[in-house]
């Protein structure tokens, strides 16, 4: 079998708080082939959020591993070539950029720190990656203030991207923009993904999204995995109670769309009543 | 300064009646100090020569507040008693800031143990209270303004460090600091440039305010003999010296005592206006 | 025609709220900030309006002024007319404040923030119920409130009501919110994002809930999201607001089978699709999103004449 660019084997990730341990991740195996884009579904509580970390390097796992092709990725003192491979998107628009730091300054961060590119031609590259993410040059010299949340998420792409990273954790990047906001970005960051062959480990709750953009799929419930599968796969014939539960409970704007996933309701009324 | 200049923050300043008091009295007391050669009727008063002829003067006349018992003009050694009061806060906040502030951002940045640690430590200065540490301090020493200095400083850090403790633990929550990790910036990057700037208004407002604060210590110890040493000028041991004249020469004691309250109150009010107008900024 | 229309016919006499020309305008250190400009509304008895839109619209802030809580505020100008019943509430603060959580109560997004944390779920009930009767006993109180909380499908009602909201799940808190917002049985609910806090399960089951007890009562409803999906999934009618003013106004079956305002169209076209793949390509200017208002066939305001 060929090794896997990055795979997630058995991690178990326990967290300790006031009031004893909370299992985040059980026993828990992905794996993300190069250059797909791996949704990563579930509700809060379900882990998701904990696994992009455990990827991110924010934590170690309690046990089992996380390998990124071949490599077994730590917490406390990555290296910083591993660093540089795997960048982040937070959903947070108005958190994700330092208030007292230019844009320019923001991006630039990751030249200065891995030493990418001759010092006097980064600031062209900083124009360069405003430019590829649909920002005039001149913003460099801006501070966020100003910004829309749209554009902060397009300067935190660029400050990803000028890391030149190979797998981008996206942690619910568009939720909280507004609908036109979000297509033009989901647009934008596929086709970052196409020209830089990256691939994207895409945490979200959001299905319909999921549908317009994932290759492959994982739906995580408190912790576990219930299933991992090809997107067409999954939502044609979802295999868990708990998937066919998130399907049906999508607002939707169209009858074609009502009636897709209404197909999905009649299942979904005995499974929570079973709950309740 | 970029908060202060924002305007709104700036506006809701100037509409603040009390803040633009604070900063009246503030911008008088340090114009004064700042000018002291210019602006004091007597310069040479501020030494421990003065007019034998006139001792004891009441206010008025040549001596608008009076001259104390070697014929020395009150206003005068009161400018320049504000010069060294501002001298010494200023020494003593250049010293305790950074110190309280770089054990704040460690604290509040690194593991729980760093954090346990520092902050414990910090603890048992702050549980200490300020006037006894700073008199133990000048009783191993002898007493001088230096020394004052010493000891206040060493009072004065914690309360930074805890400010900038607090600071930092919403800090790293933020997303752009995540961010910076993530990007691989290192520990001095991440303290120093996405942290620190954003502690910087509410460090600032502490500072402003504290600067009073200090100036008052500094005259309780050298109203107890802990501080300046005759002949300089100083607002405490103006006040004690006046203390034994009272009633008759009250004017040695009052004035002192109002110039303290004028210096303390300026620098309170002028820091909870600029607190206020970072928090509209905001 | 059917019965049924003879019915709308004499709802339209009296609508519950009507909004008219209303306009607001926040003085701001940089200048005045027009929020709301000519907004028209109304709902009728019984009816579940949509009010849909964008982050920064406006949506919220006319909720504000329904509720009589704008108007208390400083820097702040409103112009035009709200009328509750037959009531003109913009400058006469009195009938509103002794309506809000009587006949007019309010369901937010954030039911954890919105309900009092240092009150018990009991008191917080007992509190309400007094806004209607003053006189009632703590034990009639705690008997409806039982009554009003098995509704909402919380199975230990004593359990919950001797709670602190932290002491409940968000799913429960939004509950608890609905039960009191239709405790009095009030004429208009105006239902603020209701659950979008909440995950989509919680959330849907939420909607549900709400839907089915408003819908027996025939209670009237102001309901405000920035989600098309959802509104589609609640509302009767819908006004889609964009940069503080109406731009269009229809059914919902209208709106969605046929929108014709520029903004919206945009808006429906943007969404991802549940049933295919791609996501849809936006321009990243689209003219027309200030064209004036479109009002589809049979959305008209009932007139002044046959109120």
């Amino acid at each position: 079998m060929s090794e896997a660019f990055l795979s997630v084997e058995g991690v178990t990730k326990r967290f300790r708080s006031a009031g004893g341990e909370v299992i985040a991740l059980e026993d828990v195996s992905i794996r993300v082939d190069h250059g797909e884009c791996h949704a990563i579904i579930g509700e809060s509580g379900s882990g998701k959020s904990t696994l992009g970390g455990l990827i991110l390097g924010l934590f170690e796992p309690t046990s089992g591993s996380v390998r990124f092709k071949g490599e077994i990725l730590g917490a406390p003192r990555r290296p910083l070539r591993l660093k540089r491979a795997i960048q982040l998107i937070q959903q947070n628009p108005l958190s994700a950029l330092n208030p007292r730091r230019t844009v320019g300054q923001s991006i630039r961060l990751a030249f200065d720190v891995h030493a990418i590119g001759e010092k006097a031609q980064r600031g062209k590259r900083v124009a360069e990656l405003l430019g590829e993410v649909g920002l005039p040059a001149d913003y460099a010299l801006r501070s966020p203030h100003g910004l829309s949340g749209g554009e902060r998420q397009r300067v935190a792409i660029a400050r990803a991207l000028a890391c030149e990273p190979e797998l981008i954790v996206l942690d619910e990047p568009t939720s909280a923009l507004d609908v036109l906001v979000q297509a033009r970005v989901l647009q934008l960051l596929m086709r970052i993904r196409h020209q830089h062959r990256l691939t994207y480990a895409f945490i979200t709750h959001d299905l319909a999204v999921v549908r317009g953009i994932a290759d492959r799929v994982s739906v995580f419930e408190k912790g576990r995995l219930v299933e991992s599968g090809l997107a067409d796969a999954i939502f044609a014939t979802p295999q868990s109670d708990y998937t066919r539960r998130l399907l049906a409970a999508v607002p939707v704007v169209s009858d074609e769309e009502a009636r897709f996933r209404d197909r999905f309701r009649a299942a979904e009324v005995d499974a929570e009543e079973a709950e309740d | 300064m970029t908060w202060f200049a924002d305007s709104p923050g700036w506006r809701a300043f100037r509409r603040d009646t009390m803040a633009m008091t604070g900063l009246t009295l503030v911008a008088l007391v340090v114009l004064a100090a700042l000018f002291a050669d210019w602006i004091a009727p007597y310069p040479s008063h501020a030494g421990p020569i003065g007019d034998f002829g006139a001792m004891g003067a009441p206010p008025g006349g040549r001596f608008l507040l009076g001259t104390d018992t070697i014929g020395r003009d009150l206003l005068t050694r009161l400018i320049y008693a504000y010069r060294l009061s501002l001298e010494m806060a200023i020494v003593v906040l250049a010293i305790a800031t950074p110190i309280g502030v770089v054990v704040g951002l460690l604290a509040g940045y690194l593991g729980p143990a760093w954090s346990y640690g520092l902050m414990r430590l910090t603890d048992v200065f702050l549980s200490i209270p300020p006037l006894v540490l700073a008199m133990s301090i000048t009783g191993f020493l002898e007493p001088s303004a230096i020394h004052g200095m010493i000891a206040i400083t060493a009072m004065w850090w914690p309360w930074y460090a805890r400010l900038t403790y607090n600071l930092t633990r919403a800090e790293r929550q933020e997303g752009y600091v995540v961010a910076a990790e993530i990007v691989g910036a290192s520990l001095p990057h991440i303290l120093f440039r996405e942290i620190l700037p954003n502690c910087m208004p509410s460090i600032l407002t502490k500072m402003t305010v504290d600067v009073g604060f200090v100036i008052l210590i500094a005259s309780s110890m050298s109203f107890l003999g802990l501080g300046a040493q005759a002949p300089t000028p100083d607002l405490g041991s103006m006040v004690a010296d006046g203390a034994k004249y009272m009633p008759d020469a009250w004017w040695l004691t009052v004035f002192p005592a109002i110039a303290i309250l004028i210096v303390v109150m300026g620098f309170n009010l002028l820091g909870d206006g600029l607190r206020e107008a970072a928090d509209v900024a905001r | 025609m059917s019965p049924a229309s003879a019915a709308t016919v004499n709802e339209r006499k009296a609508a519950v709220l009507a909004v008219r020309s209303l306009s607001v305008t926040f003085q701001s250190p940089t200048g005045p900030f027009e929020a709301l400009r000519n907004v028209t509304l109304h709902v009728r008895p019984g009816e579940k309006i949509g009010l849909v839109g964008e982050s920064g619209s406006g949506k919220s802030t006319i909720a504000r002024v329904v509720l009589g809580l704008l108007q208390e505020e400083r820097d702040v100008a409103v112009s035009g007319s709200v009328r509750l019943g037959l009531r003109e509430i913009l400058g006469d603060q009195s009938f509103i404040r002794e309506s809000r959580g009587d006949r007019v109560s309010m369901i937010f997004q954030d039911a954890v923030s919105a309900l009092n944390p240092t009150f018990t779920i009991g008191d917080q009930f007992k509190e309400v119920l007094r806004r209607r009767n003053p006189t009632i006993s703590t034990a009639a109180a705690l008997r409806r409130a039982r009554v009003a909380l098995a509704d909402v499908y919380l199975h230990e009602p004593d359990r919950v009501l001797g709670s602190y909201v932290f002491q409940l799940s968000g799913g429960m808190s939004q509950r608890v919110m609905i039960a009191l917002a239709l405790i009095n049985d009030p004429d208009l609910i105006v239902a603020d994002e209701p659950g979008s806090s909440l995950d989509v399960t919680v959330q849907a089951r939420t909607l549900h809930l709400m839907n089915d007890l408003i819908g027996r009562r025939r209670t009237s409803v102001m309901f405000i999201s920035h989600n098309l999906g959802v509104v589609r999934e609640f509302a009767d009618r819908v006004y889609v607001i964009y940069r503080g003013g109406i731009v269009e106004h229809a059914t919902t079956a209208q709106l969605f089978a046929d929108p014709r305002h520029p903004y919206t169209r945009a808006l429906l076209a943007a969404i991802p699709r549940l049933d295919q793949r791609g996501i849809p390509d936006v321009p990243e200017t689209i003219p027309g999103f200030a064209d004036p208002l479109i009002e589809h066939e049979g959305c008209e305001e009932p007139s002044l004449a046959s109120a």
